[in-house]
């Protein structure tokens, strides 16, 4: 339990300024507390049980940060100084408020940093996931409900050591995981290989219109399974694309899913393949969202021969446009026949398990030998004599209590993974003070950042081998893991982690101010972010394209959100923007102008606190609690926009000062609504007159000035090299798994000036981050 | 914080189903103990009869529109508010507190974990969290029934509930999971299971011996993160120990049938209510002396009333609009009626022929006063049952902040649990001597 600090600071404070240059480096606040603060608190009256002038500056401390956050949090609540004493200026009470923030963070850092001889990282459940599969080529649903809790997030980052705990619910669902995952991986029986076929009897094809369900897919052994369709899939006028999906009867969710476009005359094939676990599936047009146009859907035949046929049949339903050529008011698809086979056990995946698993336990020695292996590559490290005995001693117990030699084997295994040199990741050794990784901890560091899991055989090798470290061997291994795979997972996990994308939908947007937002629109807009990474990643160019870019990839239901014209197309694809687009960056991605907004409005300040953590690195202090929200515009007044009553707002002595450099980055994106379209007036409820035009130009602190969002974009482009060490910053509290401390700040910024040389590729900032000391640091 | 382990012998005291110190005897319920209690209950006649102890937390996480929640008045003179008017009927049996709050625990809607364990400043960098009311009242009283502790949250990511080493309890987000937990025997497995249940025992017990030596040798930060790891495992070993004893001793049987998930269609009232329903049977049956739900509309859940279907923290932002504030006052007044049905199925049980309700500690209230502004004092709270001198409606003066942890420690008391404090407490509620 927390102990409570019995702090009731006053502060008294005089109104005079004392504070100039020296707020950097703290002279000044020394001098404003010195003048303002101990006529109270000081060792003869000590008002409050609370004397600041003895209170220790080493915010390193726990306890000492824990109480310089209760000063800081009686001066933003506007507690201190009280109400019957002078008042500060708004510009000292922030400075201070700031300098004590900063001490916080930094000394934050610190006690975050603060590593004993051993470390210990615990898997995210995702990176849980991941392992498994390159373990044993088991697909394990991490995320299903009841299999792994949700981890923690610390600003968007979900594998920080510091704030990974271990509950009991962790230990009892990581044993039954590691049994599901080990019987499915070494089952009594090789699961039976089927292919089915299923057709809708030519000449008829089965109609699937949005939400219904056809076919059936019995999945009786979990695994990979192929599943391939003939069809024709038709958009709706309006251009949305009808959606093949895989749906999961007893789960009632999409297992996987395509978008689709084929004529009526000349059907496709096309081949789905993915994990399925036990049960029923059946295909479905999971187009989703406001679909119908104006019209209603009606009892409709669920197979025809040609459309045309029920063209002319108008019973109280209407499917078609009243056009010459009518085209479908829904997107549908037409499907001729389905097979789907599986579950497909690849020779790779054969391979990840051969030698795991002894031909008969009771062979003693064998079964030593695979466990051996087995513990090798579950722990990333070989085990000593010790360890493998312990986890034999879990076979030959269960042996003795007469349990059969298979699922004795397995309950070593089991045991194996529910060790913490499983799930955690441990770096460092007790017996001695080790200052870098040795080389399977530099192994598992690399293969966590860029494949969110294990390392490799070859990876292995080179640990083994002792010769990781050696700038050579970690340059061509590193070069050889970028252009793997499994780095897909990189593209897939940091960026989402990195700008917090795990918010968009967190606040669902009203469905009365927004009735075109759906589930499949909220997904394409994470994949634009995610997309837009891989393409830099994979192409190897300047992280200077997150800011400001005049392309972006994307599909055919984002460019409707969008309003670009895009040829209707299956999936995501790279496409060129113009200026009035007014895309282009991260900034202006529907995903980051969602995730900052609150589902009914935009909100200018949650922007400004978003760019200056993702693009500059810097966490503004919170606000105050207890401040009164924005309340509507009454109806005998004008229409005032959101910026117009913030504006209007900063009543409280301490906001303004904070805002002022908060609210400038978050003004520039006005232009776009709460889930992210482009506008050029603010949409007001209640309010006398029109909507006001949107005001997006604004100045920065330090002066410089915009006019629009792309100017604004222009001036974080142009300041590139502060954007790259923020974004190092980010990379490497993402491969070191804790966060950055002021100690790491020198390094940091090397690591920024050394990939400066080519304008900041991605790959180059990748390599830079990995060949550095920092990396190699414990 | 948890004692050193010590040897590998796992002490697990509390496990004695072969003496259930069960004494209650249950009427008009939905459900009836079977048989072996019964028995054990005649058999050993010759032991002190006793009641006992039971704490149900219901928390609703955004707030109380503060116009229809404040009561007016002093003791029990007061007047109804549009919401208290709802448990008007237990008037005489609690104790209405306003003006107190957690002391310096900010963070608004991230303040939810810290409703229970009162740790402040869930948004600090170095923050972490507490053990939380219910975990701890479990460690005390909750030893003797087949769970120590219930949780339920109609919400996935949401909990209120942290143990020893502050780290997240997992709440049951689905009925029917708790009805199964209750009423589901599973018993052409129960072999089968309990031996599965020892393999998993004796796996841990192998897993926990080596790093005993290392426990020794590391620094302070590395032995906290070594401590929650043993509390961790220790603790899933004694459940597992638990689990094992209990599998023995059949579960009460009950003509309640078990929910309908697709009746819910993530409508957060229906899925509370159910919640609510099951909990009053777990205490009833005593399954469990210690429950909590968290009535959850943080974040994409949804209601349905009046042919529409709204979402709960939108609503919460009403920015004044008349229609949403009126249904954000109906989604209110319905968590106050589950509040309603839970008193009352507790009142309507007798045991040693006193209602359940004078032995059940009930603590209904929220981290936030109002989810519109997100502020944190003058929190709305309802002390009710658990045989206290009620008061009717405290208002403590000044700024809303009166420790409502002193509250927690006078609960703490009253279940009979010897402690001085509870996190923030700076001693039990003023104005509720016991």
């Amino acid at each position: 339990m927390i102990k409570r600090i019995p702090i009731t600071a006053y502060l008294i404070l005089l109104p005079i300024t004392v504070l100039g240059d020296d707020v950097d480096s703290g002279k000044g606040v020394e001098a404003f507390f010195t003048r303002y603060c101990s006529r109270c608190h000081d060792a003869k009256k000590h008002e409050g049980e609370f004397q600041l002038d003895t209170l220790s500056r080493d915010l390193t401390d726990m306890l000492v940060a824990q109480r310089w956050g209760e000063v800081l949090f009686r001066i933003n609540s506007g507690e201190m100084p009280p109400k019957d004493e002078p008042q500060p200026s708004p510009a000292e009470l922030g400075q201070v408020a700031e300098w004590i923030s900063a001490q916080i963070d930094e000394g934050r850092a610190a006690r975050m940093a603060q590593r004993g001889p051993v470390s210990h990282y615990r898997l995210s459940r995702d990176e849980y996931a991941n392992v498994v599969y390159d373990l044993v080529a088991v697909h394990f649903d991490a995320r299903m409900p009841g299999a792994l809790n949700e981890d923690p997030r610390w600003h968007g980052f979900d594998r920080i050591g510091s704030i990974l705990s271990l509950s009991p619910s962790h230990v009892t669902r990581y044993l039954s995981a590691a049994e599901t995952v080990l019987n499915q991986a070494f089952p009594t029986q090789p699961p039976k290989f089927s292919k089915q076929r299923q057709t809708a009897e030519a000449p008829t094809r089965w109609l699937i219109l949005p939400g219904w369900h056809q076919g059936n897919i019995n999945v009786r052994h979990p695994g990979l399974y192929r599943i391939r369709v003939q069809l024709s899939a038709l958009p709706s006028f309006k251009g949305r694309l009808p959606r093949l999906s895989i749906w999961n009867n007893s789960l009632k969710r999409a297992e996987a899913g395509r978008d689709v476009i084929a004529s009526e005359e000349k059907p496709t094939v096309i081949e789905i393949e993915t994990f399925l676990p036990q049960g029923g599936f059946r295909l479905t047009n999971e187009a989703p969202g406001k679909l119908d146009d104006g019209h209603t859907l009606g009892s409709t035949p669920k197979s025809v021969t040609h459309l045309a046929d029920i063209h002319i049949v108008p019973k109280g339903y209407k499917l078609f446009t009243d056009e010459e050529t009518p085209r479908p008011i829904f997107p549908m698809l037409l499907v001729d026949w389905l097979e789907y086979e599986g579950p497909l056990v690849t020779e790779a995946d054969q391979q990840k398990r051969e030698g795991l698993f002894p031909s008969s336990a009771d062979n003693l020695a064998e079964a030593r030998t695979c466990l051996n292996r087995f513990m090798a590559r579950a722990w990333r490290r070989p085990p000593t004599d010790v360890e493998v005995g312990r986890y034999m001693k879990v076979l030959e117990s269960e042996l003795a209590a007469g349990g059969n030699s298979r699922s004795a084997y397995l309950s070593a295994m089991t045991g194996v993974m529910a060790s913490k040199n499983f799930y955690y990741i441990v770096e460092g050794s007790p017996s001695q003070q080790q200052q870098h990784l040795n080389d399977w901890e530099l192994a598992s560091r690399l293969s966590f950042f860029l494949w969110s899991s294990m390392p490799d055989e070859e990876l292995f090798e080179a640990a083994g081998k002792g010769q990781l470290h050696k700038p050579d061997i970690l340059r061509s291994q590193l070069h050889r893991m970028l252009v793997d795979r499994k780095t897909n997972r990189f593209v897939d996990t940091f960026p989402v982690q990195w700008l917090q994308l795990h918010r968009v939908g967190m606040f669902p947007p009203d469905p009365e101010l927004y009735p075109d937002y759906d589930a499949w629109l909220e997904q394409s807009m994470i994949r634009e972010t995610t997309g837009v990474f891989g393409e830099v990643f994979s192409k190897n160019l300047s992280i200077r394209e997150f800011l400001s870019s005049d392309w972006t990839v994307m599909n055919s239901r984002l460019a409707m959100h969008y309003g670009i014209d895009l040829p209707a197309k299956s999936g995501f694809h790279r496409v060129a923007l113009a200026p009035d687009d007014h895309r282009g960056g991260v900034l202006t991605h529907a995903s980051v102008l969602s995730l900052t907004s609150d589902g009914t409005r935009h909100r200018p300040v949650h922007r400004g606190v978003w760019v200056s953590e993702a693009i500059f690195g810097r966490t503004p202090p919170p606000p105050p609690p207890n401040v009164e929200p924005l309340e509507p515009t009454p109806s005998d007044k004008p229409k005032a926009t959101i910026r117009d009553q913030l504006e209007a707002h900063a009543t409280h002595a301490t906001c303004a000062s904070c805002h002022q450099k908060i609210d400038p980055l978050g003004f520039a994106f006005d232009n776009y609504d709460a889930i992210g379209r482009w506008r050029t007036h603010e949409r007001v409820a209640g309010g006398l007159g029109d909507d006001p035009p949107v005001v997006a130009h604004g100045t920065f602190p330090d002066g410089r000035a915009y006019e629009n969002p792309e100017e604004f974009k222009q001036l974080l482009a142009g300041d590139l090299d502060r954007f790259a060490e923020a974004f190092v910053d980010q990379l490497a509290t993402f491969a070191l798994r804790r966060v950055m401390t002021i100690d790491d700040r020198a390094q940091i910024k090397a690591i920024a000036e050394a990939s400066k040389h080519d304008g900041y590729r991605l790959r180059t900032v990748i390599e830079q981050l990995v060949m550095s000391e920092l990396f190699r640091k414990r | 914080m948890k004692n050193k382990p010590e040897s590998n012998h796992i002490h697990a005291p509390w496990v004695r189903p072969a003496a259930i110190s069960r004494r209650t005897v249950l009427r008009g319920l939905g459900a009836s103990l079977s048989l072996p209690l019964l028995e054990a209950m005649t058999c050993c006649g010759a032991e002190q009869v006793h009641s006992a102890n039971r704490m149900v937390v219901l928390m609703s996480d955004l707030g109380m529109l503060p116009q229809y929640w404040f009561p007016k008045g002093m003791g029990f003179d007061y007047e109804d508010s549009r919401y208290t008017k709802v448990v008007s009927s237990f008037r005489k049996r609690m104790t209405i507190v306003t003006g107190s709050a957690l002391p310096g625990v900010d963070g608004q809607h991230d303040a939810d974990i810290c409703y229970l364990t009162g740790t402040p400043r869930p948004q600090s960098p170095s923050f972490r969290n507490g053990e939380s009311l219910d975990v701890f009242a479990a460690g005390h009283i909750g030893n003797e029934t087949r769970y120590s502790l219930i949780n339920t949250c109609n919400n996935g990511g949401r909990s209120m509930t942290f143990n020893r080493s502050g780290s997240k309890v997992p709440p049951l987000n689905d009925p029917v999971a708790l009805y199964n937990k209750l009423f589901v025997e599973n018993a052409a497995q129960a072999k089968e299971q309990i031996a599965k249940l020892k393999t998993k025992k004796s796996i841990l017990d192998k897993v926990l011996e080596p790093s005993r030596a290392l426990q020794r040798k590391v620094s302070a930060t590395d032995r906290e993160r070594l401590d929650q790891y043993f509390t961790a495992v220790r603790d899933a070993e004694q459940e597992l120990v638990r689990a094992i004893e209990w599998s023995t001793v059949p579960k009460p049987k009950t003509d309640v049938t078990a929910p309908d998930r697709d009746a819910y269609k993530g409508d957060t009232l229906l899925i509370s209510s159910a919640f609510q329903k099951l909990i009053s049977l777990a205490i009833q049956t005593d399954q469990t002396r210690i429950a909590t739900m968290l009535v959850s509309g943080a974040f994409g859940t949804t209601f349905r009333h009046d042919g529409k279907e709204w979402q709960v923290h939108a609503l919460s932002h009403h920015a004044g609009d008349p229609e949403k504030i009126e249904a954000l006052a109906h989604y209110e007044e319905s968590v106050m009626s589950i509040l309603n049905a839970l008193l009352h199925s507790l009142d309507e049980v007798q045991e040693n022929g006193q209602p359940l309700l004078d032995r059940t500690t009930v603590l209904f209230g929220s981290h936030l006063l109002n989810g519109h502004s997100h502020s944190q004092t003058n929190l709305p709270t309802i002390l009710a049952g658990g045989g206290f001198r009620h008061k009717g409606l405290i208002q403590f003066e000044g700024d809303g902040r009166y420790p409502l942890t002193n509250l927690y420690l006078s609960m703490l008391h009253k279940l009979g649990i010897e402690t001085d404090r509870f996190s923030t407490s700076t001693g039990t509620m003023r104005g509720l001597e016991a």
